[in-house]
């Protein structure tokens, strides 16, 4: 009997003690993974979750706080206020984005989608991760002007968070890391290939004879560049657009500081082209066709352009229209109107102009 | 009674059973504190007082911060090390227990050790971190991604810059703009760790060394310093000739 109680005991403590040494594996909490989607004919993503488990939890977190006013200075300026869904997540018909305190951006807000393939971010490549991205708008004067100790102390004092927080990471603790994170699970699962273009190659759709005429154009003068099936190489070429010479941006060579980067800007996709005038880094065009007619009346005594646009032949008028043509057939509208990327508060007051 | 007694003994045994299990790995190692202390010359440091750096430039400091990673012991006999891996350490003269950086490292004699002074190239791409590594500790670049290795600011009569104040953000980890450094510290005698050994080495961090080692850098000419490029790493070729081993101790 005594030695029953014993080795009962025994096994009672050693039951408690690997208890108590489960309840601090994290895995241990109760979240719901998601697999990331990785489109058919997509290469591998540079961005696989590896030290950040994508789950429904802080996906829908992040996506809370993708919607979340409180993620600046005056309360009211989401990601979303200048990435908005209906616009590919790009700044719907704004040159430059409005941040608080009536300041503006210095370049064009670029649409945010298949952010999982990039190697770094902006337009110049100023940001080596998708997880710290946001503390770029976060504390930019002119983007959200807030700190980061202010965030925190925001969402602490909100139990809605506190408990998402919880669900996501296991324990109520808000911290940066736990906010980049929720944060990279949204943004980096926002994908994009759903456009006619995607059902054709998949043989489920039939372009019109424009949008062939603008493929086959596309293939021959702009893929180098515009790789499929991103539709960017995300590398940084000089187009031989003219400077701006109230903005002065140099692009890539304040980063790198190498004078071989001078005037050059990351390649933007074309998907969804349709839906992100206007064009190029500073917003100078407005419509494919004057975007396009850069490559028609470009200034090619800018030697310090890229080779590939020095040395092309310039387009023809109607090779512009077949390319618009294709170009529209890279508009996934699935992605634009997907409710799973949509705002989760209901009358949510923060400033986009298109609510 | 009795047999409650017997029966307690029992699973204190087991208790400590599964624990010395657990610890056994950690129980072989010895412990090594790096026990920093900022100077002037040999001036102890003190925040907003007034000291002469060697280019005989008054200058007091208000902010002295800077990483130390990738810590490194190297074994007397043969040539081989250990790394103390994956651990960040943000030594600031504001908080003085950050100036005490204990690590544990396996029984060996020791002649030497080296640090990274900053982040490694892999840690500053490696996405949102935390701990000493978080960015709320304000030695990360948000507009351009990248940890600030190390940050001096104060005020000095001979600075131009407004509130005669004088700032050096040193950044950078790739190409040309990387301003990593390794700190390499021979030990005054070999140091022998046993299981259980705590030792504590003494190194003496001379600030002087920011503005007169490899290169001469008045503040008078050079008030800031907050971006990459030659500058910083001019700033990092000299910050890392700060370091110098006092003495050894064991407990």
């Amino acid at each position: 009997m005594r030695l029953w109680l014993t080795i009962s005991a025994i096994f009672i403590v050693l039951l408690i003690f690997i208890v108590f040494q489960l309840s601090f594996i994290p895995g241990s909490i109760h979240v719901q993974p998601i697999k990331q989607r990785i489109p058919e004919g997509f290469p591998q993503p540079v961005y696989e979750y590896k030290n950040n488990p994508l789950t429904r939890e802080g996906f829908e977190l992040g996506k809370r706080l993708f919607y979340e006013g409180r993620l600046s200075k005056d309360g009211y300026t989401a990601c979303a206020s200048c990435h908005q869904q209906f616009a590919a997540f790009s700044d719907f018909e704004h040159v430059f984005s409005h941040g608080v305190d009536n300041r503006f951006t210095l370049r064009n807000a670029p649409p945010l989608f298949n952010l999982a393939w990039h190697t770094d971010f902006h337009l110049d490549g100023a940001i080596n991760h998708i997880e710290v991205q946001p503390l770029a708008p976060l504390t930019g004067f002119n983007e959200m002007a807030t700190t980061i100790d202010s965030v925190i102390e925001k969402l602490k004092q909100d139990a809605g968070y506190r408990k998402m927080f919880k669900k996501a990471f296991g324990g109520e603790q808000i911290n940066s890391q736990k906010i980049l994170h929720a944060l990279a699970q949204f943004t980096g699962s926002i994908v994009s290939a759903d456009s006619k273009y995607d059902r054709v190659k998949k043989g489920k759709a039939v372009f019109t004879e424009w949008e062939q005429n603008g493929y086959e154009i596309f293939r021959q003068r702009c893929a180098t560049c515009h790789t499929e099936p991103l539709f960017t190489d995300l590398k940084y070429h000089n187009i031989g657009l003219a400077t701006d010479t109230f903005l002065n941006d140099r692009g890539r060579m304040a980063i790198t500081g190498d004078k071989k980067d001078s005037l050059k800007f990351k390649t933007p996709s074309l998907r969804n082209v349709s839906r992100t005038a206007p064009y190029m880094h500073d917003g100078r065009y407005w419509g494919l066709s004057s975007a396009l007619d850069h490559w028609q009346t470009r200034n090619a005594s800018d030697h310090t352009a890229d080779s590939l646009i020095l040395n092309g032949q310039p387009l023809e008028k109607m090779e512009i229209k077949y390319l618009v043509s294709f170009l529209h057939a890279l508009l996934d509208t699935t992605l634009l109107k997907d409710p799973r990327l949509a705002d989760p508060v209901p009358g949510n007051r923060i400033h986009s102009p298109g609510q | 009674m009795k047999c409650n007694g017997a029966f307690n003994w029992r699973i204190i045994l087991c208790v400590l059973f599964v624990l010395s299990n657990r610890f056994y790995t950690f129980a072989q190692n010895g412990k090594v504190s790096l026990q920093l202390e900022h100077t002037v010359g040999n001036l102890t440091l003190a925040l907003d007082s007034l000291f002469q750096n060697s280019l005989g430039e008054p200058f007091s400091v208000r902010k002295f911060r800077y990483y130390i990673s990738n810590i490194r012991f190297v074994h007397a006999d043969n040539k081989k090390s250990y790394l103390v891996k994956n651990r960040y350490f943000l030594v600031d003269e504001t908080n003085p227990v950050s100036k005490i950086i204990t690590v544990s490292i396996p029984p060996g004699k020791y002649s030497s050790v080296s640090f990274l002074l900053g982040v490694d190239s892999l840690k500053n791409v490696s996405g949102a971190q935390t701990g000493a590594l978080d960015p709320l500790n304000d030695m990360f670049w948000t507009w351009k991604s990248g940890y600030v290795m190390a940050k001096m600011e104060g005020r000095s009569p001979v600075s131009n810059l407004p509130h005669k104040m004088f700032e050096y953000h040193i950044g950078g980890y790739k190409g040309a703009h990387n301003v990593l450094q390794r700190a390499e510290l021979r030990l005054p005698e070999i140091l022998n760790i046993l299981p259980g050994t705590v030792a504590s080495i003494n190194i003496q961090a001379d600030v002087n060394a920011w503005f007169n080692a490899v290169h001469s850098l008045a503040i008078a000419q050079y008030p800031a310093c907050t971006s990459e490029g030659a500058l910083s790493r001019q700033y990092a070729e000299n910050y890392i000739r700060m370091f110098h081993i006092q003495n050894l101790s064991l407990q």
